[in-house]
């Protein structure tokens, strides 16, 4: 179940940024690395919320820096 | 208790400037809004808005915007951490308007998402200056795009102009009219943004936005001298 939700977390990710599932890593940088700015960023976090039924906190997206902080936090929520 | 009793005080800072800024307001000679029809059936719980204008319309069309909280339109805006944005924001609480803060991460994600929540959540309509707060000045940034794109809410572009007026040495050259200046606003018809979008269209989105703005312009100083 919780690979279920890390291949979702993957997933979107990579739609929005438009790279390879396969190849984002743990440390990837959301806007440095997959350019993902405030737009993009708006996309991603309603997506995660549709499709794994959370709700992500204000002090829990400012901390999103990599694609791991991502996991991590969707992980906590879950 | 009275109307205005449960209304946040203004700062003395602000109360002055807005005093000045009402004062200043009061001399303009207004043409008739063009295009009010425009907002016909918008601006409810059940159908909200986004009203877009450039950065440097701010005065007339922030005036605008806030006579319609005062006549019950459930408004939202995004205001930045920059100085313009903490003058502005008493102001803008004090007539009702749900402020929602940018924030430093991703360059305002919080902020977009607050104001995304404001409009699926609550209904509320939306302000937003799309190439605002820092610029290119005319260039419409994703952000509102995305807004309308993700909620579903139209768009609709506000514009003033004025036949004698002033211009601040700020990055977006902000206009105030000068005192009796002739002043006219416009409104276009809504923008509707399809729900899918690749990145070449949303940058078309995004350039069909900034031509709708300036048709407002346009329209703004066509009234001028109608």
């Amino acid at each position: 179940m919780a690979q279920d939700r890390e291949q979702i977390v993957l997933d979107v990710i990579a739609r929005v940024s438009g790279v390879h599932a396969a190849s984002l890593e743990r440390d990837t940088e959301l806007v440095g690395e997959l350019g993902i700015d405030s737009p993009k960023a708006l996309h991603m976090l309603i997506q995660l919320e549709d499709r794994l039924g959370v709700e992500i906190g204000d002090d829990e997206t400012a901390r999103l820096r990599t694609v791991g902080d991502v996991l991590d936090a969707l992980a906590r929520l879950a | 208790m009275s109307r205005g009793a449960d209304r946040p005080r203004l700062p003395p800072k602000t109360l002055l400037a807005y005093g000045l800024v009402r004062a200043l307001v009061a001399t303009y000679r207004r043409r008739p809004v063009t295009g009010e029809q425009h907002l016909a059936g918008l601006m409810t719980r059940e159908r909200p808005a986004i009203l877009a204008f450039w950065h440097n319309r701010l005065l007339l069309c922030g005036d605008y915007v806030l006579g319609l909280a005062r006549r019950g339109v459930r408004l939202a805006a995004l205001v930045s951490r920059s100085r313009d944005g903490e003058a502005t924001a008493p102001l803008a609480r004090r007539f009702g308007v749900t402020l929602v803060r940018g924030s430093s991460f991703t360059g305002g994600t919080l902020g977009l998402r607050r104001l995304y929540r404001e409009i699926a959540g609550h209904g509320r309509t939306a302000v937003t200056t799309p190439d605002g707060s820092r610029g290119p000045v005319y260039r419409a940034r994703p952000g509102t795009v995305v807004l309308a794109q993700l909620t579903g809410a139209p768009i609709v572009p506000l514009a003033y102009a004025a036949d004698r007026a002033w211009r601040l040495r700020s990055w977006d050259r902000f206009l105030v009219p000068k005192p009796f200046a002739r002043v006219a606003l416009a409104i276009g018809p809504p923008m509707a943004v399809p729900r899918q979008l690749d990145d070449a269209e949303l940058a078309g989105q995004c350039e069909e936005l900034g031509r709708r703005l300036d048709a407002a312009l346009e329209a703004a100083e066509a009234a001028l001298t109608a």
